[in-house]
């Protein structure tokens, strides 16, 4: 059958509906339904203003907060700022962790991840560094005047600032903070509000504004020619998301042998809390949720055609979520003390990530046509 | 049961009758003209569709493939540390992907941390088996880049001049032709250093490429013309560090490569100064900024053989659009101008009976794998083994289509990138291609459009 034909058939099918409904003289009003294809570009558009541009927002004011701690820092480097300032650091990684759940765009293309997020620490070019003369300026660290100039990656985003806060082991005593590295800490702190400030800016009207390319797939549309494209690539990084925490992240300092050197955020002991946000920024993006507003989403075409499937993957997502309240204690330490938690969030991880895989794409390629 | 034996009897007939059909070839009308890269065709389309592991892996070579993914995206940093050190002492890039995004190219930039060139260099004469010679201090390749307390071999300086190039009916495209010089050189560079800039190809579909049979490919070669076609095709022959004996060059854009390990393994050594078993010596040994650590090889053989395992199983996007009239009429072109002259659209992989999806597959690469003369445009005029200044090997055209998606929309084509769009790829096309070219420049502008339809299809 072809569309034309399909068409033709809905179409009766609807005005039989219609009539049934006018014969029943139900004066109940009905919630407006929308058709699939309907719900396609709503799931779309809503992602891009419920999900993604909000984020980006809040991201880049928790980015400014982290900013003016940790200049508060170095002008008055007392216990309290210092604590001001990391708990500050922590605010803003909840957010770019939750963004990893949708890593396509511009902070794919552009780079903006390994601008901020580049893993591990260079201990031996940061002692380098701190011990020069060199001034540490945001310029000289994104090579603003001359790209050429800019320091590697190592050298820049959030974990060298996060070693710069907690030191080895998290001793770090505010007393002890040396002026190159007050210098160091707020050059660090002020590039990462660059690099968020572009990356907000790089979904919004302007050269890239990327939001829209979401929410406008068509032939003249050089990143996604329809929606059926648009949306694979929301579902696909929900899949890269859980394949990176459980294949990557998590599996490789928990196996063959546990290593805590080769955690995410060593300094910080925040790795857990990175995994958890990794699958909640993912969770958001298929429900269409964020920071209290919710819109049309991919659960929502899910549930158009397979409620059972919604409920799984839903599910899923809650059990993986959950998983990670097992811990009582560090991932460094966990690997070594609590593999039965690590294992379960594992497997909670895979399960999804299975789901996402085997069903949640089939579902895609299946009933969306445009 | 009379009945039931009769039955039982008729189909044993009917299927000693199948299994003793004598098998015949699959005619080419049957095939999926979209499964570019045969078994080992991915149907993605969007910015990670040059990041797909062949179907059928085994749970091993799953695992493998994906240590080797994350080897391929893992930023290295400077000795000693505990993990992933080994970076440097001079180097191009952090990591694999800094140069190839999402698999694919960079940016035709050097220096920079997205950049995506590499600059050979090299002397007039010849090194041990045929290979470019070192310039003494340097190598055979500028390291741009140094860690901490160490000094870069140079910079390389780009310029472009546009040149405008009108076509028979008035319309015109600006093309931009890069000259190249190496600035802030560590220590004087001979007079006479040679220079070619290389801008890192996209990394999918190789171990298809790898498996392709050694006779299929001379079998394209004709290096003396006989069929006056004004093409010729010339094999290269490189050494093979590995097995210690010249072999044919497959990869590298001037097919200066025998094996996709010897590849990744220098790619390692030279763009990120990472020693391996196959490289074990710092490609800064005897020079000032030799790092004098007892430290090597710095990965180990089960690291590189885990990302070259990585680039060998990557699947293939599948083409789109295939039963367009715009493309067909493409396509048709393609085949008409002789552009397949070259760029050789269907090839059969040999056996590997380990990797199913690779094995004997009917694919579609659109590259001979065989040296060209592209004319003097073209030409970095530094001799690679058996390659002249001005040959280059037949780049493979499947997956070009989506580069803008994969690359966000910072793509650049030919061999050092100075191409921003296909139509100029193709205008810069000379040496055995220029009658293509010249037939190209003739269309009306429909039919270059269409053209450029089907190079967009694949």
């Amino acid at each position: 059958m072809n569309m034309k034909n399909v068409s033709k058939v809905l179409g009766l099918a609807l005005l039989s509906g219609t009539v049934f409904f006018t014969s029943c003289k139900d004066k109940t009003p009905k919630p407006t339904t929308q058709t699939f294809t309907e719900l396609e570009q709503a799931t779309l558009t809503d992602f891009v203003n419920v999900v993604g541009n909000p984020l980006y927002a809040k991201f880049e004011a928790l980015a400014g907060e982290l900013k003016t701690a940790v200049q508060n820092l170095s002008s008055n480097p007392t216990p309290a700022n210092l604590a001001t300032a990391r708990t500050a650091w922590k605010n803003v990684r909840v957010i770019w962790e939750q963004s990893e759940g949708f890593l396509i765009g511009p902070v794919d293309d552009l780079n903006y991840d390994p601008y901020m997020d580049t893993w591990p620490t260079d201990h031996n070019a940061m002692d380098n560094l701190l011990s020069s003369t060199t001034p540490i300026t945001v310029s000289y660290l994104a090579g603003l005047d001359d790209p050429e100039d800019a320091t590697e990656l190592t050298l820049r985003g959030f974990h060298p600032l996060e070693y710069l806060l907690w030191g080895l082991g998290g001793n770090r005593d505010a007393s002890t903070i040396s002026a190159r590295e007050k210098e160091y800490m707020v050059a660090l702190a002020s590039d990462i509000y660059n690099n968020v400030s572009a990356l907000k800016a790089s979904w919004l009207p302007g050269s890239i504004y990327f939001g829209n390319k979401l929410i406008t797939p068509g032939s003249g549309n050089d990143l996604y020619t329809n929606k059926k494209e648009a949306l694979e690539a929301l579902a696909n990084a929900l899949i890269d998301i859980c394949s990176e925490v459980a294949g990557g992240k998590m599996l490789e300092p928990y196996e063959p042998n546990p290593d805590s050197t080769i955690t995410e955020s060593p300094y910080a002991h925040n790795s857990i809390a990175d995994f958890k946000n990794n699958i909640i920024g993912a969770r958001n993006v298929y429900t269409c949720t964020f920071n209290g507003a919710t819109g049309k989403s991919l659960s929502d075409l899910v549930g158009f055609n397979n409620k059972t499937l919604d409920l799984e993957i839903k599910q899923k997502f809650e059990v993986a979520i959950n998983s990670f309240d097992g811990f009582t204690t560090t991932f460094e330490s966990a690997i070594y003390n609590q593999r039965t938690q690590v294992q379960n969030t594992l497997n909670a991880l895979n399960a999804l990530k299975t789901s996402l895989d085997d069903k949640l794409i089939p579902y895609i390629r299946q009933y969306v046509k445009d | 049961m009379k009945k039931v034996l009769v039955v039982v009897m008729l189909m044993s007939i009917v299927f000693t009758g199948i299994v003793c059909k004598k098998s015949t070839t699959f005619s080419d009308e049957f095939y999926d003209t979209r499964l570019s890269g045969g078994a080992a065709t991915v149907f993605l389309s969007n910015a990670k569709a040059f990041g797909s592991s062949i179907d059928g892996l085994s749970t091993w070579d799953s695992y493998i493939h994906d240590v080797g993914d994350k080897l391929f995206a893992q930023t290295f940093i400077s000795s000693p540390a505990p993990h992933f050190q080994g970076l440097g002492p001079i180097y191009n890039n952090v990591s694999c992907v800094s140069c190839h995004h999402n698999d694919s190219k960079g940016i035709p930039t050097a220096g920079l941390i997205n950049s995506g060139l590499l600059t050979r260099i090299s002397i007039p004469g010849e090194g041990p088996h045929g290979a470019p010679l070192d310039i003494p201090g340097f190598g055979t390749q500028l390291q741009d880049k140094a860690v901490s307390g160490k000094t870069p071999e140079g910079k390389l300086s780009i310029n472009y001049e546009n040149k405008i190039f009108t076509y028979p009916d008035g319309s015109t495209v600006t093309l931009r032709k890069p000259s190249y010089s190496i600035t802030a050189a560590y220590m004087t560079l001979p007079a006479n250093h040679m220079i070619s800039v290389r801008l890192g190809p996209p990394v999918f579909g190789l171990g298809l490429l790898e498996l392709i049979p050694e006779e299929t490919i001379l079998a394209l070669s004709d290096e003396n013309d006989r069929d006056g076609d004004g093409i010729s095709g010339k094999a290269n022959y490189v050494w093979n560090p590995v097995n210690n004996r010249m072999e044919l060059g497959r990869f590298g854009l001037k097919a200066n490569n025998p094996s996709l390990l010897v590849q990744v393994a220098g790619a390692y050594h030279q763009d990120m100064g990472i020693t391996n078993p196959v490289f074990s010596r710092e490609a800064a040994f005897g020079q000032a900024q030799s790092d004098g650590l007892n430290d090597d090889p710095e990965i180990s053989d089960s690291m590189l053989r885990a990302t070259t395992f990585y680039i060998q199983s990557l699947a293939v996007p599948a083409r789109r659009n295939v039963d367009d009239v715009t493309v067909l009429k493409g396509q048709q072109l393609f085949n008409q101008l002789n552009c397949k002259g070259c760029h050789t659209p269907l090839v059969r992989t040999g056996v590997d009976l380990r990797m199913a999806a690779l094995s004997n597959q009917r694919i579609q690469p659109f590259t001979d794998l065989l040296l060209h003369d592209m004319g003097v445009d073209l030409a970095d005029g530094r001799p690679d083994y058996k390659a002249t200044g001005s040959e280059w090997r037949t780049a493979p055209l499947w997956g070009l289509g989506l580069l803008p998606r994969v690359n966000g929309n910072a793509v650049f084509y030919l061999h050092d990138g100075r191409a921003r769009t296909l139509e100029e790829a193709i205008l810069w096309h000379g040496g055995e291609a220029e009658r293509s070219k010249q037939q190209f420049v003739q269309l009306s502008k429909t039919d270059r459009d269409a053209l450029l339809r089907f190079l967009q299809s694949l």
